[in-house]
């Protein structure tokens, strides 16, 4: 079942019906000064869903879910995460970034710490643990990411496939309620893509809240339950892997999925 | 298919020969060009030691000893500065002996060691008035290293130790009373090489001035900002000589007190540290600048406060990045002190203008400027090129310049 444009407004990609909405964006519109960068955007994601995000570069997929966390800020419409809305408060803003994890094209692990630093320093500054019980997770999330004997190295020693691992696992600690996903393997050499979706894989199957905005159509055929294509700062369709590759509706998409695919 | 196995080159590609080969030697221009460098430096060197060991009158230098090392001080307190000198060498024995053998604090502390060392031998064979008390400096020194390696909990204290160090050292040499053995020495008294490290250790708090100038230059807040930039573009706008003058006058007016009661040290002082935290200032935003965006917005989507962004994230960074220029400046600042004459203070550079226009200098022929300034030349090249070496040691174990 596939959602386009209709002549009544905006395409809204709505969570279904009877979940428990996780994010919520309710008209949200963003400039850059000028430059009207995200329309009208309606998105829902309820808890479990893998949401993922495709469209050429500049249609402002990237800047919508930055705008999710508030590393942008939107200057129309509503952003509720996990039942707080997004404001200029401080408070829900960090209240916010505690509960939605995020992984970056480039990483952007702290160089100037171990990996098992990088790991437990949010969850003892932010969440307050002790040591020994941040200790204990990160461990545990390092093994889960599969490079438990890595934890006292540094970044700049690690693959970039091994790198991402370790910035996933660190987002994993903090145990947030969504796991927000912005182009994670764009950066990486092609033969270390798969051990990075291998792991978004098991996170999804496990049940994990996510938004992945991405080029890699095979995770989102395995794992997506539904697929949101932008372009131009609006979203153009939205449906399920399935149909939604192999019968997309609008031209817009049918062009781009004929070049990538 | 078979790999082919590593075999050793036909002709070498490293070594010392290979090297003068290939830079000195390779082609008729650059042999020429080696060959007529090479003659001049030999010629050069010749004269130095010549002049050195054959022509030149130190005995000024000589005889002068005291006053290049602390100049006024009362020749029966000089214990206090060397013993002050000699925990501050414990402590680093300390920190030294915690570490590893070959750590950067270990190298510098067994370098100062290694020159008190070469002046306890001078000082016990020549000069009656210290003759215990540098070797006592030397062995205070190897008592802290001794302690640390045998009780290597120590280092828990040793901040607390320092902080003690930096006061009690101050009032030992300062004193109290009007006489005995702790009798005061007024400030105006210190002098020499003891003055040039005191005012050398304003680096110490230029350091966080100069951090929050950066950081509060970065600020959203208008009067944060156009405060730190004005004070940092006016500091920078004029040379230290003038602001050490301006200080010296300017300062008992700010402070509403009578210009006698501020010791010209204290002016120098402030001067110094003002004027050092305006350029760390800059240093520190050129660091900030290079730390890239993506490490604040990581730090920020974990959920880590603006603060702990900066403190933990950020600034490790950006000061691991400027090291190079840092300790530039620290050095350029040591040599710096010598400018306050300027304010009538006399420090290790001034006491060899006042040497070398005693009457028994200008009785040698030909003045004694020569080897007077020689000799706190190599002084002072010996602790800078120190404290550059430290750089280049903090450099490599941080991993500066490397990705």
């Amino acid at each position: 079942m596939i959602d386009a444009a209709t002549a009544t407004g905006p395409v809204r990609a709505d969570a279904p019906a009877g979940g428990e909405k996780v994010i919520e964006m309710i008209g949200v519109n963003k400039w850059y000064g000028e430059f009207h960068v995200l329309k009208d955007i309606h998105l829902s994601v309820n808890k479990g869903e893998v949401v993922v995000v495709i469209g050429p570069s500049g249609s402002g997929k990237s800047t919508l879910i930055r705008c999710i966390n508030r590393l942008e800020e939107h200057q129309e419409g509503k952003i509720i995460v996990d039942g707080v809305e997004l404001t200029d408060d401080v408070r829900a803003i960090d209240q916010i970034r505690r509960e939605t994890g995020m992984v970056f094209q480039s990483f952007n692990l702290f160089p100037h710490l171990t990996v098992l630093d990088n790991i437990t320093l949010a969850p003892t500054r932010v969440r307050k643990w002790k040591k020994s019980k941040a200790e204990e997770r990160a461990r545990y999330f390092l093994e889960k990411v599969g490079i438990p004997e890595q934890a006292n190295k540094f970044p700049g020693q690690l693959s970039g496939g091994q790198q991402q691992r370790v910035a996933i696992a660190r987002s994993l600690t903090m145990e947030p309620k969504a796991m927000l996903f912005d182009e994670p393997t764009s950066a990486l050499d092609p033969e270390v893509i798969g051990e990075v979706l291998d792991v978004m894989v098991t996170l999804a199957k496990e049940g994990k809240t996510m938004v992945v905005v991405t080029h890699e159509m095979g995770f989102a055929r395995e794992v997506g339950d539904r697929v949101i294509f932008m372009d131009a700062g609006q979203i153009v369709e939205v449906g399920d892997p399935d149909h939604f590759f192999t019968n997309p509706r609008e031209e817009r998409t049918r062009s781009f999925l004929s070049k990538i695919l | 298919m078979a790999m082919i196995p590593a075999r050793p080159a036909p002709v070498p590609t490293s070594g010392a020969a290979y090297w003068v080969k290939k830079n000195l030697f390779n082609g008729p221009f650059n042999t020429v060009l080696t060959i007529v460098a090479g003659v001049i430096v030999a010629w050069s060197l010749f004269n130095l030691a010549n002049f050195i060991f054959v022509e030149a009158s130190w005995g000024q230098v000589w005889k002068n000893m005291k006053l290049f090392a602390v100049y006024r001080y009362p020749a029966e307190h000089l214990w206090r500065p060397l013993l002050v000198a000699g925990t501050m060498l414990g402590l680093m024995g300390a920190m030294a002996g915690v570490g590893k053998p070959r750590s950067i604090i270990a190298n510098a502390y067994w370098s100062l060691m290694g020159f008190v060392a070469l002046v306890s031998v001078v000082a016990v064979i020549f000069w009656p008035s210290v003759r215990f008390l540098w070797p006592m400096a030397l062995l205070i020194g190897l008592a802290g290293f001794g302690v640390a390696k045998a009780f290597p909990q120590v280092v828990r204290g040793l901040s607390l130790a320092w902080g003690v160090w930096l006061v009690a050292g101050f009032l030992l040499l300062a004193g109290f009373g009007s006489g005995g053995a702790l009798g005061r020495v007024p400030i105006r008294d210190w002098g020499g090489f003891l003055l040039t490290l005191i005012l050398f250790t304003g680096i110490v708090p230029s350091f966080p001035i100069g951090i929050a100038l950066a950081l509060g230059r970065n600020s959203k807040l208008p009067a944060i900002k156009y405060f730190c930039i004005g004070f940092i573009e006016i500091v920078r706008g004029a040379p230290l000589i003038m602001w050490l003058f301006i200080a010296s006058l300017l300062l008992p007016l700010i402070l509403n007190v009578d210009a006698n009661s501020l010791p010209a040290i204290m002016r120098a002082y402030v001067a110094i540290t003002l004027f050092s935290a305006a350029y760390m200032a800059e240093n520190v935003r050129g660091g900030l600048q290079a730390v890239p965006r993506g490490q604040s917005e990581a730090a920020r989507a974990l959920g880590l406060s603006g603060w702990q962004t900066t403190q933990l994230i950020v600034l490790p960074q950006a000061l691991r990045a400027v090291i190079p220029a840092i300790v530039g400046q620290a050095i350029g600042l040591f040599k710096d002190t010598s400018l306050v004459f300027i304010v009538g203070l006399v420090d290790f550079f001034k006491v060899a203008d006042l040497v070398s226009v005693q009457p028994e200098s200008l009785l040698v022929t030909g003045g004694v400027k020569l080897e007077v300034f020689l000799f706190v030349a190599i002084i002072y090249f010996f602790f800078a090129y120190r404290m550059s070496i430290a750089s280049r040691q903090l450099e490599k174990q941080l991993g500066v310049g490397e990705r």
